[in-house]
């Protein structure tokens, strides 16, 4: 009873209680993961840099959280703990572009256009699957609105802590904020076909898109004269077109769940008319088509987040090919492999490795797509991304290379934090169970209804259209 | 080895023989048109020989550098000692390795294009009680996930119906031929039991466990029902069968009918079930019924919490899909990979199964997953060659690599379970198959499209 | 209204199934006695005056609503009537942090669902109410306040129902005659939850509600300021634009007026102090059953916290389960292994008992979450709204037993609300001058066998004294009858059936009876022999009806008397609760 009282003796905001006696397992967690050290020296690992080969023999000498140096023969500081590594992989952690985890709300389904709604608002640090991400040898996940509106909410970048409670903890402070857009067959179903409303055909997207967008251009216009006194009254203010107009400035990236080209190029065409530079791509099973356009979109580029090799659950993925993200990357867009659906992030380094079948992709073109290349699709790719001194301490240790199916992540650090170890970490990870439960009683098998993806939230509203589409929403 | 293929009691095969005898006694081999066919023909027969190959004749018997011939559908020989046939189309492999063809047991293969448009999909009849439904009837021999699947070395695949508690039969189909029939390996025909489940379905099932518990009592009263209906339909056919003049046929019930071959224990009985209370349930259920003998368990995703009541049950298990999240948030988070390992560990037979329809291909992967997860890799191709063909009974026909089995297998450039392997050449009943498909075509079309940016 | 006796009893079996009968012709005599006086005088009191300020002998004298006067040598006046408290004890009214009770919400108007843009919906349908007040929906016969005066609640800080924002609230007496007697003041607070509109509306989810309140507070303080402009100079100014709900919100935007959110969980928590901090408002926060796990964020707010008296009971299992360590052990983390695993099925029986376990620590830390705050150094009252008013007394007794001081406990019930809901002036004390809300037990109002004998609102008597229990007596072996049973009651209008549930022990039993609509009634004086269960069922209106059945096995058989011919009333037992389980 007083170790119970002990682990809750007061501390400052933000820091995570000091737990001295492991009597639960959120006090194991606290112990392990909110106390332990982030000063760590990684020896006689092969260390995969992704953006700097690959360093046989190599040590990594993390110091408070971050990469402080990568090489040969180093030796750990007073008070630097040390993991040998002897025979096994280091790779950076695994950033996943596209997830719906750690959320307690996905879709706010009820208007075409809810850009002021943001998943921010409502993570769950509670979330299982933040934990299994970790065992998958994710760090970093973006997780998103979903995908039933023409322009959905804001999606948050965030660092797997799992341990903590408090749901700010889990955000990446520094990543740019982004916001979803949904174009194609989820929209059009939901509103055209499920509703009535616009829009029932990707011209109707379209409209909704620049629409919304030359609202948020007058809001815009309306605060600046305001500003500069040509105006006598503020506007009325907006959270939707405030975020919008974010999007106009540049300060907020667009991130569109998209599949055929036509309407690839749609977006890119509605972006430039409006100015907007930063564009990634989600799905885009059909980027393939229009790689030489996706790569000469704006400044940089269109990135493009891809799965690896689903395909034909919907019509609008049925002319697929599973060779997308190796076309993508030998025509110079920047591409990444994501997983989506909850319960599908633990494998994303067989997803990658999965472009040397399709594709034949080098080793390190391979693990570019779960690393560096969805880090500069999140503009995070200078603090992670790639093991380099300066970066933040997220790597992913593999007993055998991360790219062979045989491959068994050991332990994942975030910010130098071991959050998955899986030597030490007992089954049960779960960080509260309900008191009023008993044990659980299992999921007959992974039901494919559960199995909520980018439409989750709007399951009743479709319950008179055929309940199939829901199963493969995204 | 022999020169000479083995006699098989296949009927076609002997057929065949006696026709290739003639050929060869009379050196007719050379005019023979299959050995100068374009290579472009959506597959054709052979004879073939594929000469210096490493030969995985069983998961655990390699020969290492040998040669297989392959004569109409069959294996005509292999061995380190292999002659060539003069009649032969010669591959030389060398440095690359043969494989037995992979089998899938379980998927909807064939029985759905895209899985959003309800009329594409055809394993889902309506109704609870469908078991006269059949899968083989649906399966579209041409549908495109077909040539997706099989250039990875998957021969194979048991293609199942699904809804309701009886959905009908499954069928073992080969990925070659125009007509369901065509595919149909060995007969193969499962009937299905969706065991009732007392497990939640999904986090979002927030239905109290005594809700739950009633709901499953009242599907297991209703199954029984269902049996003991069945079971009087098959004694009411038999007492007929005696004096068929005298008696009256029974009414015309073809849900029941169907399951009249199970109940006179002449067809498995594929039961699906996944938590371990369900499992546990549908083996109490079958010894009462006195189908335990002709049980194969499928799903079974927490079989590993009562592997030593499968085992003593004695009844095999088509695991899977292994790549998902543990059945409960409690498990260890890898615990639906090291299932297969747990059973095979507690004596279980155990075969995988992918549950996917497009992405069947996605078996080998399952199948590495599995080995570095307890199970090693021998038993890990165990369960995806040898372990199937015997849990369906067809192991005199397919499974490995010997003379007078069926030709399916195919050649790698690795290991077949690695991603960056890939597959060289590709056989099913002899046919020797092309390994582009509509995936490949879009990837030699658009990687460097034309015109690209400026027409 | 002339009716048949066969009317009457299609009615009356009605009466009994539905729990609402149109008034009867039979004889009533559930009137109420005028008061002769309303001055009082506790005799020989002793009284708690504020947690720790005790006077052993007392006697305390209420009147004209008000507390005239405490001490030994107060003085008893002529028209007093007269209460011997030799061994009773005084308690200053508790004071409810917040709640619905008194608060009867009007029936749904006719939804025009169909006209409704899902997308835009109109205020009310979104939930956003913040213009109406819950003084329009108070009455004194809700049924809840008989239940929280029982237990000593004699005052609270009560809300309207609702979605994300459902209105002002209002400080109330818990009694009274009329909505007005009951009012203390109105608009104390605008009450807020985290809570999706009703129907699939905007807003739909937790995300759309937290982003619709940071539009109505920004666009409202831009109308404020629009308006504060034009009141300065109209002249040549468009006219801003007037909405009752924006402007609801210009007191927060002042700091006048908190919102007073309703949270339970950690995770609603965190999103209500998050919005807070990014909005800046004066916040009051009730609920918190979670608040063990948001210990850090709560000190850094200096929000007035509610706690819930509702505490998590132990799941019902089914049948199979055995009793396990969990079930019996006061400390289950002594038995949890933090490390386990089940690497194969040997080990699944462990795993079983060891996460059942676990649940058992996760309740422990949910009766300990009052000891923790007040460990923590944080003050709190309490909030009834999520809990049964029977099981206040039980809730604060293991609030204590788990480490929650007895002072503080009482300080919650009283002071504590009085001083942040700024009623301190009026009520919280056991002091001349205030009004006369008091809490009369015969013995320390924790101890489990303390009755509450008196409870005085307002200066109005609520006399407990001479119902020691309406239980009928219990012996012999009462598992006999605990659990669910489906009844059947032949009527001449044909079968009728339902539910009835009976639970509790040698020293008493209680249920209820679900008819077939899925009313529920309460079961009054249960009395069991061992064979013959008996019990009655009162109506809303009209006289209650006797039930005698002989229970055999899982079933009963009896008769349902009225004042017409009696019924056969059958029933089987659907469901027995655990043998084992205490």
């Amino acid at each position: 009873m007083t170790s119970v009282f002990s682990s809750r003796l007061p501390v400052a905001l933000g820091v995570v209680l000091v737990a001295t006696l492991l009597t639960t397992p959120a006090a194991a967690q606290d112990q392990l993961r909110g106390d332990a050290p982030n000063d760590w020296l990684i020896q006689d690992a092969t260390v995969l840099t992704v953006t700097n080969g690959t360093l046989e023999t190599g040590d990594i000498l993390v110091r408070d959280g971050q990469i402080a140096e990568v090489g040969q023969d180093l030796s750990a500081p007073s008070g630097v703990e040390v993991y040998d590594a002897s025979g096994e992989y280091v790779m950076p952690g695994i950033i996943e572009a596209h997830q719906h985890m750690g959320i307690s709300n996905v879709n706010e389904a009820t208007n075409q256009v809810t850009a002021e709604v943001g998943v921010g608002d409502v993570l769950d640090p509670y979330d299982i699957g933040i934990y299994r991400a970790l065992a998958g040898g994710v760090t970093t996940a973006h997780v998103m609105h979903g995908s039933a509106n023409p322009i959905g909410g804001r999606n948050e970048t965030i660092k797997l802590r799992y341990g903590v409670t408090n749901p700010d903890r889990l955000k990446m402070e520094d990543a740019p904020r982004t916001v979803k857009f949904a174009l194609g067959e989820n929209p059009t179903g939901l509103y055209g076909q499920g509703r009535d409303q616009v829009p029932r055909t990707r011209m109707g997207v379209e409209q909704v898109i620049r629409e919304a967008l030359t609202e948020a251009e007058r809001y815009m216009e309306k605060q600046q004269a305001y500003q500069t006194g040509d105006r006598a009254q503020p506007p009325e203010h907006s959270e939707r077109l405030e975020v919008l107009a974010g999007v106009l400035r540049g300060d907020i990236l667009v991130q569109a769940h998209a599949y055929r080209a036509d309407e690839l190029l749609m977006l890119m065409q509605v972006l430039e008319d409006f100015g907007v530079q930063d564009l990634v791509f989600h799905h885009v099973n059909e980027g393939f088509k229009v790689a030489p356009e996706l790569a000469a979109f704006g400044d940089d580029g269109a990135g493009a987040s891809v799965f690896s090799d689903w395909w034909s659950y919907k019509f609008e993925v049925y002319y697929s090919t599973a060779y997308n993200a190796a076309i993508l990357t030998e025509n110079g867009v920047n591409a990444s492999i994501n997983s989506d659906i909850p319960g599908e992030q633990r494998d994303l380094f067989l997803q990658a490795a999965k472009t040397q079948r399709y594709g034949d992709l080098s080793d390190t073109q391979a693990l570019s797509l779960i690393t560096i290349n969805p880090a500069k699709q999140l503009g995070i790719d200078d603090e992670v991304g790639s093991i380099e001194e300066g970066k933040a301490a997220d790597l992913a240790i593999f007993n055998e290379h991360p790219l062979s199916v045989y491959t068994k992540p050991q332990r994942t650090y975030v910010d130098g934090v071991v959050r998955f170890d899986h030597e030490q970490d007992p089954d049960d990870m779960r960080l509260r169970v309900d008191p009023e439960g008993t044990v659980d009683l299992a999921r007959d098998g992974w039901s494919r209804h559960a199995a909520h993806s980018c439409l989750k939230g709007v399951t009743h509203l479709r319950a008179t259209h055929q309940g199939v589409t829901l199963e493969n929403a995204e | 080895m022999m020169l000479i293929p083995m006699l098989s009691s296949d009927s076609v095969l002997s057929r065949a023989l006696g026709l290739w005898g003639l050929l060869l006694l009379f050196g007719a081999g050379l005019l023979l048109p299959h050995a100068t066919q374009a290579q472009n023909t959506p597959g054709a027969q052979g004879p073939y020989a594929l000469t210096n190959a490493q030969i995985l004749v069983t998961p655990s018997d390699t020969v290492a550098n040998g040669t297989v011939v392959i004569r109409d559908d069959s294996i005509a020989a292999v061995g380190p000692n292999v002659s060539v046939p003069s009649d032969a189309e010669t591959i030389d492999v060398a440095g690359q390795t043969i494989y037995p063809g992979f089998i899938d047991s379980g998927t909807h293969l064939g029985l759905q294009e895209v899985g959003s448009l309800s009329e594409t999909q055809d394993f889902n009849e309506i109704g609870d009680l469908t078991s006269h439904m059949n899968a083989l009837t649906a399966v579209n021999p041409n549908t495109v996930h077909v040539p997706t699947t099989r250039v990875h070395g998957i021969t194979a695949v048991i293609t199942e119906p699904e809804t309701g508690m009886l959905p009908g039969t499954a069928a073992l189909i080969g990925l070659h031929g125009y007509t369901p029939e065509q595919m149909h390996l060995g007969g193969v025909t499962l009937t299905k039991l969706d065991f009732p489940s007392i497990g939640r379905q999904g986090p979002s099932d927030d239905r109290a466990p005594e809700t739950i518990e009633k709901e499953s009592e009242e599907a297991l009263d209703k199954l029984n029902e269902v049996w003991d209906a069945a079971e009087r339909y098959a004694a009411i056919d038999s007492a007929v069968a005696v004096q068929p003049e005298a008696r009256r046929q029974p009414t015309h019930l073809p849900a029941m009918e169907s399951l009249v071959p199970v109940i006179r224990g002449e067809q498995p009985i594929l039961i699906s079930a996944n938590a371990a209370s369900d499992i546990s349930e549908a083996l109490d259920w079958a010894e009462e019924r006195g189908v335990l003998d002709q049980v194969i368990l499928g799903g079974a995703l927490e079989g590993w919490r009562v592997a030593d009541e499968i085992a003593a049950a004695g009844v095999p298990v088509l695991v899977g899909s292994i790549m998902q999240p543990p059945s409960r948030e409690s498990d260890r988070y890898d615990k639906a990979y090291r299932t297969p390992a747990l059973l095979h560990d507690a004596g279980v037979p155990v075969a995988l199964r992918s549950g996917k329809t497009e992405n069947v291909r996605n078996l080998v992967f399952h199948a590495g997953f599995a080995a570095s997860h307890g199970l090693g890799k021998t038993d890990a191709l165990r369960a995806i060659t040898t372990t199937p063909a015997r849990i369906f009974g067809v192991e005199d026909h397919v499974g490995t690599i010997e003379a007078g089995k069926r030709a399916n297998l195919f050649v790698a450039n690795g290991d077949p379970l690695q991603p960056d392997t890939d597959v060289q050449h590709l056989f099913i009943d002899g046919y020797k198959l092309p390994l582009d498909n509509r995936q490949t075509r879009l990837y030699d079309e658009f990687l460097n499209r034309n015109p690209g940016l400026e027409k | 209204m002339i009716a048949s006796p066969l009317r009457r009893l299609g009615l009356l079996a009605l009466a009994v199934l539905l729990a609402a009968a149109p008034p009867l012709h039979a004889q009533d005599y559930d009137f109420t006695i005028p008061d002769v006086t309303d001055t009082y005088a506790l005799e020989n009191v002793q009284v708690v005056q504020a947690p720790g300020e005790v006077i052993d002998e007392a006697t305390v004298v209420v009147r004209d609503g008000l507390i005239e006067s405490v001490g030994p040598d107060a003085e008893v006046p002529y028209d007093a009537r007269r209460i011997d408290g030799d061994s009773l004890v005084v308690y200053a009214g508790f004071i409810d942090g917040l709640s619905h009770a008194g608060v009867e919400m009007p029936e749904d108007e006719e939804d025009n669902g169909d006209e409704i843009d899902p997308g835009d919906p109109p205020f009310d349908a979104a939930g956003i109410q913040p213009d109406r007040s819950v003084r329009s929906f108070l009455t004194p016969d809700d049924s809840d306040l008989e239940g929280l005066r029982e237990v000593g609640f004699t005052a609270g800080h009560v809300v309207p129902e609702g979605q994300m924002l459902p209105g002002a609230s209002a400080l109330a007496l818990y009694g009274g005659q009329s909505a007005s007697d009951m009012v203390l003041e109105s608009g104390a607070t605008l009450f807020a939850q985290i809570e999706t509109a009703d129907g699939y509306v905007y807003p739909a989810t937790e995300m759309a509600v937290i982003a619709k309140m940071r539009q109505l507070v920004r666009e409202a303080a831009r109308r404020q300021e629009l308006e504060t402009a034009y009141e300065r100079n109209p002249t040549g100014q468009p006219r801003p634009p007037q909405d009752p709900v924006h402007s609801a919100l210009f007191p927060v935007l002042d700091g006048d007026t908190p919102l007073a959110f309703y949270a339970d969980g950690a995770l609603p928590i965190h999103r209500v102090l998050n919005l807070q901090q990014e909005l800046d408002f004066p916040l009051v926060l009730a609920g918190l059953a979670e608040s063990h796990a948001t210990v850090d964020a709560l000190q850094d707010t200096d929000a007035p916290l509610f706690l819930t008296l509702d505490l998590p009971e132990e799941p019902t299992r089914t049948a199979q389960g055995d009793t396990t360590i969990a079930d019996t052990t006061d400390s289950p983390s002594r038995y949890y292994r933090p490390d386990a695993r089940t690497p194969t099925h040997a080990t699944a029986p462990d795993e079983a008992e060891n996460l059942e376990i676990r649940h058992a620590m996760e309740r422990q830390d949910y009766l300990e979450t009052a000891a923790t705050l007040h460990e923590a150094g944080l003050r709190f009252g309490f909030t009834t709204r999520e809990a049964d008013a029977g099981d206040v007394r039980d809730n604060l007794r293991t609030m204590i037993d788990e480490g929650l001081p007895e002072s503080v406990a009482l300080a919650a019930l009283t002071t504590r609300p009085a001083s942040v809901l700024g009623l301190n002036t009026r009520l919280g004390t056991v002091e001349e001058g205030k009004i006369a809300n008091l809490v009369v037990t015969d013995g320390s109002y924790f101890a489990e066998d303390t009755e509450v004998q008196h409870v005085f609102v307002d200066g109005q008597l609520y006399d407990y004294s001479g119902g020691e229990s309406d239980g009928g007596e219990v012996s012999g072996d009462v598992s006999k009858v605990l659990g669910t049973w489906s009844y059947t009651l032949e009527t001449p209008q044909g079968d009728r059936s339902g539910t009835l549930t009976i639970e509790g022990d040698e020293s008493g039993l209680e249920g209820t009876i679900t008819n077939s609509q899925g009313t529920e009634s309460e079961l009054e004086s249960i009395s069991f022999d061992g064979t013959t269960l008996s019990f009655t069922v009162s109506p809303a209106q009209g006289p209650s009806l006797s039930v005698t059945v002989t229970v055999e096995a899982d079933a009963f058989e009896g008769s349902v008397s009225t004042p017409g011919p009696s019924l056969t009333i059958t029933g089987e037992r659907t469901s027995a609760p655990n043998a084992m389980r205490k």
